[in-house]
């Protein structure tokens, strides 16, 4: 891997109002990796994606990215920067045609589109058959694929995904995890929140546990598979 | 038969196009901006204005050219609107601009009666559009039909801006997810002045062809603005589509009430409303998703810059000030401060009601007069049919607007926000309206002529005969009355603290915080509101009651939609949330408006500005000025937990939503 990371988050707090969420939060992702963020229900997994996107501002330390920093940037501008958020309730437009949606997504994001409206709906052959319909009228996986669309069409060279998986059958979790790796190799770096620990061993190159709003461990896929004393404390699940 | 159906249909569709193009700002910029812009109406007749303006030194057929300047102006006034009003206040809650678009109403209007002669005027018209073509018995005037081609072309127009243009793509989009449209890259507050403008320069253009079809006034705006509200409700806010189904619905359903029953004419649409709203509580076309969280409610300080005891010591004393008042009356100053302190107390005792409900719920409640004019009413039949004892009079009077409020509380809780606001003013409206036509309450002309005694079951006094001395000061008939008006303040303002010290009050106050939480503890939400609405109705009930006791008469007036607009006002004002800051804010509403009609006849103008500055520079109410002005003053920061003023400590513009937060704070 480069030197400089593309993303690198060093010692963030940030919280809501006079909850503190995040403390001395750190993590890097370089270029082209697929990244994942575990953990419980409440550890601050979303509050790092939403403070890196610059949704919260941190209160302390820094987010920089292409080696610039980026903390005090606001969502708008992040976007601009080349970053994209995914959130976990997707938050597709309801009203608005699966093609407007993306087609909105071109008007955003960076100024150049590494994948036009077309391009996308191309390779995202459920969505092509649905590009005139309303958002509203999709399936939970129809609009998790939306949104990951709509990020790549905005330009984004990173993508951060909230719980992509959550609420979808089994096989569209898999349909989803190939469009990840998809874009993966389109050269699209990814950092990933998931409580489905499978996926993040199965996807990302290294895996990032956060509890209490702090990061307790960081290791690939085949250190964390192997760490069950963390796989207990900390997820609870039992290898 | 047929050709009088036609003939419905042309008269229709001609107001029908009026509200169409005047709904279709106000919709689109509640939906994308979050703002109920009441200043839209008085938008509507700057644009008529400007007609007259740019047409009288050229004749009727500068018509043409006015028809596209004026609105071109009228838009270039809503950008600047947008940018040094309605700007500073995004991210905050929705109740601001309330007070800020009320404001620039009476800013706006004044300024009409200042520059234009108040009487109706009539616009002149191009002689092309003059007289009338008859086909098949029919027989329409080239104008109206001349409105109808137009006022279509302009909708399709606009509907094709938004369907068709990257700027419609971003601006409906931003009526559905405002800050996912920022997450893709996209500075949307660049692209409200834009909206804001098209808004104004579409409502100037439906003021043009309207001042054309009747005449030019300047009361215009006021009596357009209530069914253009009813219009984007029932179509649902921020629905292009919505706006024009429902004003050339509203447009038709007007022309024909009048032609068939007129009695009906002015409740009709109210009646539609509520019933849309019942059974689709986001209108025809309206989604949820648009509905944003409440945000930030703007409370005063909780807690506050003084330590509880002096607070009491001070509202000791302001009650013993006041108490004080009428023994100086006629001999320090004139007996007229007597009747002025007691209006400032009977609309304290109302602004109190409504801050129960609207500061310590989130309910706000747009149509708070009604529960006033039941009061008042309510006194007024009593004492002409029931009994002339004023505390029977008044126990009804509690009574009656307990019962409404239960009622209009059980039909309405279950829609929120702004949604609420509406039914509660569309129930206000169809009262109002009935007033006016109903027999037994006198009509348009109400109810006057009225006596009473102070006493119970015909044993008791009358004010004005009896006088209790103290020294040498005699106090009598009103100045009496001011006592009662003032006991009844001040053992509201004792009830309604008692109440949200108890336990009662605690969920009231978790329902403000998190209503969601609230339901999730397992709390029934609505019983609780319902029951705070209850309580909020009834002392307004009282306090209208009071009026009409001691004015000794009752008209429609009362409940006019403008009274519900000043006792927002009164609420904000003063500090929402915090009991007495609204009977401060009576007194400032009351106190500036003696003092400004004492230097200018444009009084109104003055004290619309002063609300502008006021709701831009001090959001958080009158009671957070001390703790705003402490740093500057004692060189230490105020005490009080919670010194700075919410919005600014809040790094967040817009929250997320409650299902977000959950999930991030949960603490398992």
């Amino acid at each position: 891997m480069s030197a400089d990371p593309l993303l690198s988050v060093d010692s963030v707090d940030a919280g809501y109002g006079d909850t503190q969420v995040l403390r001395d939060l750190s993590l890097s992702v370089d270029a082209g990796e697929i990244v994942s963020l575990v953990g419980r229900n409440g550890a601050g997994k979303t509050t790092t994606l939403r403070t890196i996107m610059g949704i919260l501002q941190p209160t302390s330390g820094h987010v920089t990215y292409n080696g610039a920093d980026i903390s005090a940037l606001d969502a708008t501008e992040t976007a601009r920067q080349g970053l994209a958020l995914v959130p976990e309730e997707r938050r597709i437009f309801p009203d608005l045609t699966v093609t407007e949606n993306l087609e909105l997504a071109a008007h955003g994001g960076t100024a150049d589109d590494s994948l036009s409206v077309a391009e996308a709906l191309e390779m995202f052959e459920n969505l092509r058959e649905r590009a005139g319909n309303s958002g509203s009228s999709l399936s939970g996986g129809e609009q998790q694929m939306l949104a990951i669309a709509r990020a790549l069409v905005s330009g984004a060279d990173l993508v951060l995904l909230d719980e992509p998986t959550e609420g979808l059958a089994p096989y569209i979790v898999q349909d989803v995890m190939d469009i990840v790796a998809a874009l993966n190799e389109r050269g699209i770096t990814v950092l990933l929140v998931e409580q489905n620990v499978q996926v993040c061993l199965e996807l990302a190159d290294r895996n990032y546990l956060v509890d209490q709003g702090q990061v307790v461990y960081e290791g690939t896929a085949a250190e964390l598979e192997a760490n069950e004393d963390v796989l207990d404390r900390y997820l609870g699940v039992t290898a | 038969m047929a050709s009088e159906l036609l003939q419905l249909l042309v008269d229709g569709l001609t107001i029908g196009v009026v509200y169409v193009l005047l709904a279709a700002g106000l919709s689109v910029i509640f939906g994308v901006m979050n703002v109920i812009n009441f200043a839209h109406g008085e938008l509507f007749a700057l644009g008529a204005y400007f007609a007259l303006a740019l047409i009288a030194p050229f004749g009727g057929s500068a018509f043409f050219v006015a028809l596209f300047v004026a609105p071109l102006l009228v838009g270039i006034i809503g950008v600047g609107i947008e940018r040094f009003t309605v700007r500073p206040l995004y991210g905050r809650n929705p109740l601001y601009h309330i007070l800020l678009t009320f404001g620039l109403v009476l800013v706006i209007n004044d300024l009409i009666y200042l520059i234009w002669e108040p009487g109706s005027v009539t616009l002149p018209l191009p002689a092309v559009l003059s007289g009338s073509i008859t086909v098949l018995d029919v027989t329409a005037s080239v104008y109206n039909l001349f409105i109808i081609v137009f006022g279509a072309l302009m909708a399709v127009a606009v509907w094709a801006m938004f369907e068709f243009t990257k700027y419609g793509l971003i601006v409906r989009a931003g009526a559905q997810d405002r800050q996912m449209v920022r997450n893709l890259g996209i500075d949307i507050d660049r692209y409200y002045s834009l909206v804001f403008g098209m808004g104004a320069a579409l409502a100037a253009f439906a003021g043009i062809i309207l001042g054309g079809y009747q005449t030019v006034n300047p009361t215009m705006g006021m009596s357009v603005i209530i069914p253009a509200f009813v219009i984007v409700v029932l179509g649902g806010l921020g629905s292009f589509r919505g706006a024009v189904v429902g004003g050339l619905f509203v447009g038709l359903v007007q022309t024909a009430l009048r032609t068939y029953a007129p009695i009906f004419e002015g409740t009709g649409i109210f009646v539609l409303m509520i019933g849309v709203l019942l059974v689709r509580p986001h209108g025809l076309f309206g989604t949820d998703a648009g509905e944003e969280h409440a945000g930030n409610l703007l409370s005063g300080p909780r807690g506050g810059f003084l330590d509880p005891q002096t607070r009491t010591r001070l509202g000791l004393a302001m009650v013993g000030l006041l108490a004080l008042v009428p023994l100086g009356a006629g001999t320090l100053y004139s007996t007229y401060a007597v009747t002025l302190v007691i209006e400032i107390i009977i609309w304290g005792l109302f602004a109190l009601s409504l801050d129960f409900v609207m500061g310590y719920t989130g309910l706000v409640s747009l149509g708070h007069a009604l529960f006033y004019g039941l009061g008042a009413y309510a006194v007024a039949l009593g004492l002409s049919h029931v009994s002339q004892s004023a505390f029977v009079v008044l126990a009804l009077a509690i009574v009656i607007s307990a019962v409404i409020a239960w009622g209009i509380g059980f039909l309405s809780i279950r829609v929120s926000g702004v949604y609420f606001a509406m039914i509660t003013l569309g129930f206000a409206e169809l009262f109002y309206n009935l007033l006016g036509q109903l027999e037994f309450t006198g009509g348009s002309d109400g109810l006057f002529g009225l006596s009473t005694y102070y006493g119970l079951a015909g044993v008791g006094v009358e004010l004005d005969e009896i006088a209790v001395f103290l020294g040498p000061v005699a106090i009598t008939g009103q100045s009496l009355f001011y006592y009662i008006a003032l006991a009844a303040l001040v053992a509201s303002f004792l009830l309604t603290r008692r109440m949200l010290n108890s336990p009662f009050g605690a969920v009231l106050k978790s329902i403000r915080e998190n209503e969601q939480r609230a339901t999730f503890i397992g709390y029934e939400t609505t019983v609780y509101k319902r029951r705070a609405f209850v309580v909020s109705g009834a002392l307004a009930g009282l306090a209208g009651g009071l009026f009409t006791l001691n004015a000794g008469y009752a008209t429609p007036s009362l409940v006019d939609w403008l009274n519900s607009g000043e006792v927002i006002v009164m609420v904000i004002l003063g500090g929402m949330g915090t009991l007495y800051g609204p009977v401060i804010g009576s007194g400032i509403f009351f106190g500036l408006e003696e003092l400004l009609t004492g230097f200018t006849d444009r009084w109104r103008l003055v004290l619309g500005t002063i609300f502008v500055l006021f709701v831009i520079l001090l959001p958080g109410g009158l009671v957070s000025l001390p703790s705003r002005l402490a740093p500057a003053l004692l060189g230490a920061p105020g005490r009080g937990p919670n010194p700075e003023p919410e919005p600014e400590s809040n790094p967040d513009p817009e929250p997320a939503t409650d299902v977000d937060d959950a999930h991030t704070r949960g603490d398992d």
